[in-house]
């Protein structure tokens, strides 16, 4: 049960050649479940969720993988069809998603329209109530229904997105960077009513993000992604306390904590280009732990996407 | 002491009804050269004392003040040392670029604007200078297209712009909430340096706490245009003593997996609700979990906890008054007498 990413390849078209922006991504989460999804910008966090929406636009392509919920596979469906499975069976909420609610319409009406084009035939007074329920839920009023976007603030705004993505009670949401624009209270009241959410649907949740604070917060699961590769997966404390990927080390190094005043650490280097990936470990150039087989020879992670594995030569050093 | 660097004199900005920032008074001096944080979430006011300080938006009541004079009433060659000494870096490291120039652009228009150069071959050589002081590398950096940078790169480039004018003050904008987590501590890190080497004072404005206490000397915690904290960055930081400060501190995620989020306290709800202000009362009231009916009525003053903090919330009323005249020196913004007493 619950969603199941296999071998997921999404590749870019360029005038220099296709670029592989997801490479063999493949993870499950549970009905119930949040699994968390970081890494740097350019990684491809948001391509792999455009590529489950069925999302990406030229020149991106999804080259290869199954997205199976249910027995179905989002993947392969033809497009008419996914359209019908967005919001009802997988929502996804983009990044800075409250700045795409229309600024001409009330919330009432971006949110009856969803209901409309999904065939929810009912009486207007019933659509009514549903709005005004779902709106409850993430802790806005009524009243919010007749207000046009600008007249709500940023925090509010992001929770009218969360609504509408609840609105017909999907198996699996995807949340991208739900709260990067918002302060640290308004971020706290977005992801109580979107974790209060996805529990009372039971969902399966995919958070994107590159804040570890938050994820070590919200999810139950952690999956760290570089350059296009997954490079670790596992239960969130196993990653946060045992990391096994030296660049998830790196990364949990870098978060700034309310102690050793003045200590900024950051990763030293640059993440490689897509268009001339090293040979070998796409980290190699950063990793102190480097050895000479990381060079050459490209590390997998394991295929059972249980457990807690990392995509690196010194576990079989080790 | 000579003249301040810039100074604000009781000076505040209302639109209209709403008040975006109450009269303050605070001088930032070089002497010193603090980086102050200014603190708080959306609406807060913190981007109205920004626009007010780069001469943006002008003051409704007070004024501001360049080396003493009402920077609205700058003579142009004064002016112009302004627009060159105060210099900025906003938020959004993407929209800042013309996607059509080259980044080099960025670099030598004001280059040219001031004219701080003779030669291409000056400017080539304060270019890479400015790009080296910010880590980056100029040969992998000058030339490019915006869309060719990362966002921690086109920050840094951002401050390498700044610092190519020797800016004598520099406003800095939530230059990190738009960068990866990863890049931001590179950014702040050239911030730091910028600071520590060429003795610029830097107002750091931010939502995040987190990184105001790694960067910052001094903090101001703004809620709906009111200070409602100021002092010591560490202190106020780690031991908060106004309920809103609290609120803030208790509200970041913290990466350690046994530090419940909020303390494990849920955040009270009807919440997000008010917007009007209430009548001239604590503005913190409504979410307040100490409020009392006095604090409907009357905003109360700054309290001195000791000789780092001050707050604005009757909880301390039984603390000395603090004389909001008094907030540089509390603040070390400006060599001042109280920067002898012994830490």
């Amino acid at each position: 049960m619950g969603l199941e990413v296999r071998d997921l390849i999404v590749t870019y078209r360029t005038p220099g050649g296709a670029i592989r922006a997801v490479d063999s991504v493949s993870f499950d989460v549970a009905q119930g479940e949040r699994l968390g999804l970081v890494g740097e910008s350019g990684s491809g966090k948001t391509t792999t969720a455009l590529a489950l929406m069925q999302m990406l636009r030229a020149p991106g392509r999804c080259e290869n993988g199954t997205a199976v919920i249910d027995g179905t596979d989002l993947l392969a469906l033809p497009p008419a069809q996914m359209r019908g499975h967005r919001l009802r069976t997988i929502s996804y909420i983009p990044q800075g998603a409250m700045n795409s609610l229309n600024p001409v319409h009330t919330v009432e009406r971006q949110m009856r329209s969803v209901l409309l084009d999904h065939g929810v035939a009912s009486p207007r007074a019933e659509l009514h109530r549903r709005c005004i329920a779902v709106l409850a839920g993430v802790g806005l009023a009524a009243d919010v229904l007749r207000r046009y976007p600008h007249e709500l603030s940023g925090g509010m705004k992001q929770r009218v997105c969360v609504a509408i993505g609840m609105l017909l009670g999907p198996k699996i949401i995807i949340a991208d960077e739900p709260t990067s624009a918002l302060d640290v209270i308004s971020q706290r009241l977005v992801m109580e009513t979107l974790g209060r959410e996805q529990q009372r649907n039971n969902a399966a949740l995919v958070l994107i993000g590159h804040d570890i604070g938050l994820m070590a917060q919200f999810v139950h699961r952690l999956a760290v992604m570089y350059a296009g590769r997954l490079v670790e997966i596992g239960t969130i404390r196993e990653v946060l306390t045992r990391p096994r990927h030296p660049y998830t080390r790196a990364l949990i190094a870098s978060i700034p904590r309310l102690r050793d005043r003045g200590m900024l650490g950051g990763i030293p280097g640059v993440t490689p280009s897509l268009r001339q990936l090293p040979p070998g470990c796409a980290f190699h150039h950063r990793c102190a732990a480097r050895f000479e087989r990381c060079l050459h020879d490209k590390p997998l992670l394991d295929a059972d996407p249980g457990g807690h594995h990392a995509a690196c030569h010194l576990r079989d050093a080790a | 002491m000579t003249a301040p660097i810039i100074e604000l004199a009781a000076a505040g900005k209302r639109f209209g009804a709403v008040t975006a920032l109450r009269p303050i008074s605070l001088s930032i001096g070089q002497d010193n050269a603090p980086i102050l944080a200014v603190a708080g979430e959306s609406g807060s006011g913190k981007t109205t004392l920004a626009s007010l300080l780069l001469g943006f938006l002008l003051p409704s009541e007070g004024e501001i003040r360049f080396r003493g004079e009402n920077i609205a009433k700058l003579p142009a060659a004064k002016r112009r040392s302004f627009r060159r000494e105060v210099q900025a870096v906003f938020q959004d490291p993407f929209a800042a670029y013309n996607p059509f120039y080259r980044v080099d652009h960025v670099l030598t228009e004001p280059l040219h604007l001031f004219g701080l150069v003779r030669s291409r071959h000056r400017a080539r050589e304060m270019m890479e200078a400015a790009c080296e002081r910010v880590g980056l590398h100029p040969q992998d950096t000058l030339g490019r297209f915006p869309h060719e940078l990362s966002g921690g790169q086109r920050q840094r480039l951002m401050v390498a712009r700044a610092l190519l004018l020797h800016p004598k003050l520099l406003i800095a904008d939530e230059p990190v909430s738009m960068i990866d987590a990863s890049l931001r501590a590179i950014v702040l890190s050239s911030l730091r340096t910028l600071n520590t080497e060429f003795g610029i004072p830097i107002l750091y404005i931010t939502h995040d706490l987190t990184t105001a206490y790694h960067v910052a000397n001094a903090i101001i915690v703004l809620y709906r245009g009111t200070i409602v904290e100021a002092g010591d960055a560490e202190s106020v930081i780690l031991n908060p003593q106004h309920p809103y400060t609290q609120l803030l501190v208790d509200s970041i995620p913290s990466p350690d997996l046994d530090t419940p989020w909020g303390n494990g306290r849920p955040l009270s709800d009807g919440f997000s609700a008010p917007t009007a202000e209430s009548a001239g009362g604590c503005p913190f009231i409504a979410r307040c979990p100490h409020a009392m009916p006095r604090c409907a009525t009357q905003l109360p003053p700054l309290y001195a906890q000791n000789s780092r903090q001050a707050v604005r919330c009757v909880l301390h009323e039984d603390a000395p008054r603090f004389e909001e005249d008094g907030l540089s020196d509390l603040l070390h913004l400006n060599a001042s007498p109280s920067k002898e007493i012994p830490q």
